[in-house]
């Protein structure tokens, strides 16, 4: 059931209605029940490994915290307390290890398994060895790496003590599936979910309309931007060599555009949905490409990913005993300094790695992790080294000249990363960098990019409407806020003006084929 | 309280404004193919027309009915739609006998050839979206198409939205016309005769079209209504002879009159030559052949009566004057 849908539509108004309906204390029920009712509405078959990862994480989680209440440390001897403690946390660890191999370990299976053999089989070939194992034949399970990453980060907070196993299986099992985040986020935390998630809402006229207008913003994202604009991408990346460089270079812009357009909408429409009930998501997004610098580019996307790895994966890295072992060694090599940001280097090539890894698996996913890998180990290697030649050289920071070439530079180095990205393989990725720089590619080309010149002025128009929008984003200006205090001419003609746009220059209907959003892939 | 009611009275308005809104935007943007046959039916006055034309763009070329009423004083109007279906006929028909109370249908059973409840998904939409929004549409939608496709027929919005681009000065003018559901065209292209079949030369009906047919016959049964089934002039396409000699049966069954100008063109002096506007379809001359000698039938066979000098009909008269001022042929 794509957000876009009539399907959803219905969806969607049934279960707020009703909702509102049932008694305040068993809302979350309802939300439960609606929730498998949606994401089985894909495939019965995807259920089982939604209800295995939510059994499998549900029993480890009590497991974790009845080991840690076996035995009371604090009426131990003082010189039993650490070794106690060291066992419980052993214990733990153990059970959090099992429970974090087996839900990897299905999402490895499934989305992972074919591309490791299958890269094992050419290394062995390239060797003259023979090894042709079989290869699986599974539809991978929507929205799996959303909730195995949700699951193995609740499995973790529970280990570490930052929220309680929940009790209630059911009440469980709707964290892990509710419907507005589970097909692509936001990777929800339990300790933040959980605080509105069950608790029954009462109809809130203003949050009502406010999530309404959210909503809205979503589909005008996804439905009149990036739909659009998909078209023209479609169209010219897989055929790029029919194109000049003005009209690649258009492309990747647009691509970005669209990307951006495509996941923020869905995240306008999921969180307006959830809003309409009273339960608040993460925020995946704060206008991205108004960020100064890479770093701070992947502070404002997908923000939720991004915290994720952050403390799931580069603090235990950066944490454990083998690289603080690394980091000793080196310091004895090469100095503190150096040892210390070679440990940070390696801690962010796993990360960047396993970034590019869990959107896909495919190499041109992995080669635009490790990009940003690499972009963000020398913007924060050279950091000293930059922030020295701009004093050096008087350059204020504020200056709105210099903070625009810092956004525009940092807009297309994420533009270079959409090569890889966007493309199918590396070969038509480096294909792209190689047709760019050419000098013999012509600057232009007769060929078509599938829209019209109609188009291209109304998604100019959009694009500066959304850039409009962002700006407040960036600035945490809430846009509802300001246009709730007008008039309401001059509101519902905004409304409306939002409503009709959506309805008429929106790409839906039999004219087209609906298109699914970019990020269910993953 | 009174917030409450404020509220709902807010929403109440805010769904009216978008409904109207809506309508304007569907309306504006949708395709406009033969809303100018069309759309006029619903401006005539109620129950004052006494002779009904329902059929496909095959009666739209060939009957005149402003010629039918300056002759014979016939009031009439060709209630028809491109590649109309006799399916599609059936709820063409109710929905016609919403507004009027006709003496007579002229049903065109050229359709017969097909076993379809409808042609194409364009031609569908050209008879749907120009029927008013009413029960009979929907009942219309539900049976003639899959549960996959009638959204788009009740929301037609969905697959004409992207026409911002084309829009033009006609989108937004009201649309008038007046011949009456007639298609007057002077192109001519000429074409050879039909072969010429034995009366006995005839396939079965297909079950849709028959079932289909006998609905519409049942139905005019039921309203008291005398019906003309008629086959206009064209070249044969699909076994087009033998298939609708076939409805020679079905007329024998209920005892009703059927012309197939297909099978004894001759008897209006049709020549395919100059009277063709495509093979499909009859130019004005042809047209003239075919009015006058439907106008003869009808007035030697069926109590239809002479409008002309009723004053209740004069607004007819300035119609007519105006085609005379519009059309030449």
């Amino acid at each position: 059931m794509i957000f876009t849908s009539v399907k959803f539509l219905v969806f969607i108004t049934a279960v707020v209605s009703i909702y509102f309906i049932f008694p305040k204390k068993y809302r979350w029920i309802w939300l439960l029940a609606s929730s498998y009712f949606f994401y089985l509405s894909a495939s019965v078959k995807y259920g089982i490994f939604l209800v295995f990862s939510t059994v499998v994480t549900y029993t480890a989680a009590l497991l974790i915290e009845k080991v840690s209440e076996s035995i009371d440390v604090s009426l131990l001897p003082k010189e039993q307390k650490k070794q106690a403690r060291q066992i419980l946390d052993k214990r733990k660890k153990i059970i959090t290890a099992i429970a974090i191999v087996i839900n990897f370990g299905v999402l490895f299976a499934l989305k992972y398994y074919n591309f490791t053999v299958e890269n094992i089989s050419a290394i062995a070939d390239t060797f003259g060895l023979k090894f042709s194992p079989a290869l699986l034949n599974v539809l991978l399970p929507v929205g799996i790496s959303f909730y195995t990453f949700q699951v193995i980060g609740y499995i973790i907070d529970v280990y570490r003590g930052i929220n309680k196993a929940e009790r209630n299986f059911f009440k469980y099992a709707l964290f892990v599936s509710y419907f507005p985040q589970i097909m692509q986020g936001p990777i929800g935390r339990f300790s933040e979910l959980s605080k509105t998630l069950y608790t029954g809402h009462a109809f809130d006229y203003e949050r009502f309309t406010f999530a309404l207008q959210r909503m809205l913003l979503g589909f005008f994202e996804k439905l009149v931007i990036a739909d659009r604009l998909a078209i023209a991408v479609d169209t010219v990346w897989p055929d790029y060599q029919s194109y000049g460089k003005f009209e690649i270079l258009l492309i990747g812009v647009f691509y970005a555009i669209q990307i951006y357009a495509d996941f923020a909408g869905y995240m306008d429409i999921a969180l307006g949905a959830s809003q309409i009930m009273g339960i608040r998501l993460s925020e995946n997004f704060k206008a991205p490409y108004f960020s100064a610098s890479i770093p701070e580019f992947w502070r404002r996307w997908h923000i939720t990913l991004g915290s994720w790895f952050r403390d799931y994966l580069f603090y235990p890295v950066m944490r454990s005993g083998w690289c603080t072992a690394l980091g000793k060694k080196l310091k004895g090599i090469i100095g503190k300094k150096a040892s210390s940001k070679a440990t940070t280097v390696i801690a962010l090539l796993c990360v960047w790695f396993f970034t590019g890894m869990w959107h896909g698996a495919n190499w041109t996913y992995i080669m635009w992790g490790v990009y940003y890998g690499v972009l963000i180990i020398l913007s924060t290697l050279f950091a000293p080294l930059f922030d020295s030649f701009v004093q050096k050289h008087s350059i204020n920071r504020d200056n709105p000249v210099y903070k625009s070439l810092q956004i525009l530079k940092t807009f297309i180095l994420v533009c270079i990363g959409y090569i890889f990205f966007r493309s199918d393989t590396l070969s038509q990725a480096f294909g792209i960098i190689g047709r760019i720089l050419n000098f013999s590619t012509p600057l232009t080309s007769p060929a078509g990019i599938g829209i019209d010149r109609a188009d291209i002025i109304a998604a100019a128009v959009f694009v500066l409407l959304l850039i409009i929008i962002d700006i407040f984003r960036a600035y945490d200006i809430d846009i509802r806020e300001i246009i709730a205090k007008k008039n309401i001419v001059l509101r519902w003609a905004i409304y409306f003006i939002m409503l009709f746009a959506v309805i008429i220059f929106g790409i839906y209907g039999p004219g087209y084929t609906s298109s699914s959003f970019i990020y269910f892939q993953f | 309280m009174k917030i409450k009611i404020q509220r709902l009275i807010k929403a109440v308005a805010f769904m009216l404004i978008f409904v109207i809104l809506f309508s304007g935007a569907t309306y504006i943007l949708r395709n406009k193919n033969e809303a100018n046959i069309v759309l006029p039916f619903y401006d005539e006055p109620k129950n004052t027309l006494d002779v009904l034309f329902i059929g496909s763009s095959h009666l739209m070329c060939s009957v005149y009915p402003m010629e039918l009423y300056d002759r014979y004083g016939i009031a009439s109007y060709v209630f028809a739609s491109s590649a109309q279906l006799l399916p599609q006929s059936y709820y063409q028909l109710k929905e016609a006998l919403r507004f009027q109370s006709p003496e007579m249908v002229v049903l065109d059973v050229s359709s017969v050839i097909y076993d379809t409840k409808i042609s194409t998904t364009e031609y569908a939409h050209v008879q749907i979206d120009n029927m008013s929004f009413s029960p009979v549409k929907y009942e219309a939608i539900l049976d003639l198409f899959d549960s996959g496709s009638r959204l788009e027929y009740v929301f037609n919005i969905a697959r004409f939205h992207s026409r911002w681009k084309e829009l033009g000065l006609y989108d937004f003018k009201p649309i008038t016309s007046c011949t009456k559901g007639a298609y007057v065209s002077t192109d001519c292209t000429p074409c050879l005769p039909n072969r010429i079949i034995s009366a006995d030369d005839k396939y079965e009906l297909f079950p849709t079209a028959e079932k289909y047919l006998r609905k519409i016959l049942d139905l005019c049964r039921q309203e008291n209504i005398e019906v003309l089934l008629f086959n206009a002039p064209s070249v044969e396409e699909h076994d087009s002879l033998p298939r609708c000699n076939a409805v020679n049966d079905i007329a024998e069954e209920y005892g009703l009159n059927y012309i197939d100008l297909n099978f004894n063109p001759d008897i209006i002096g049709f020549d395919p030559s100059s009277d063709y506007r495509d093979p499909w379809h009859c130019n004005a001359k042809g047209a003239m052949k075919v009015t006058t000698y439907l106008g003869d039938f009808i007035v030697s066979n069926y109590q239809i009566p002479d409008r002309r000098s009723d004053q209740s009909y004069s607004f007819w008269n300035e119609q007519l004057e105006e085609y005379r001022n519009t059309y030449n042929y």
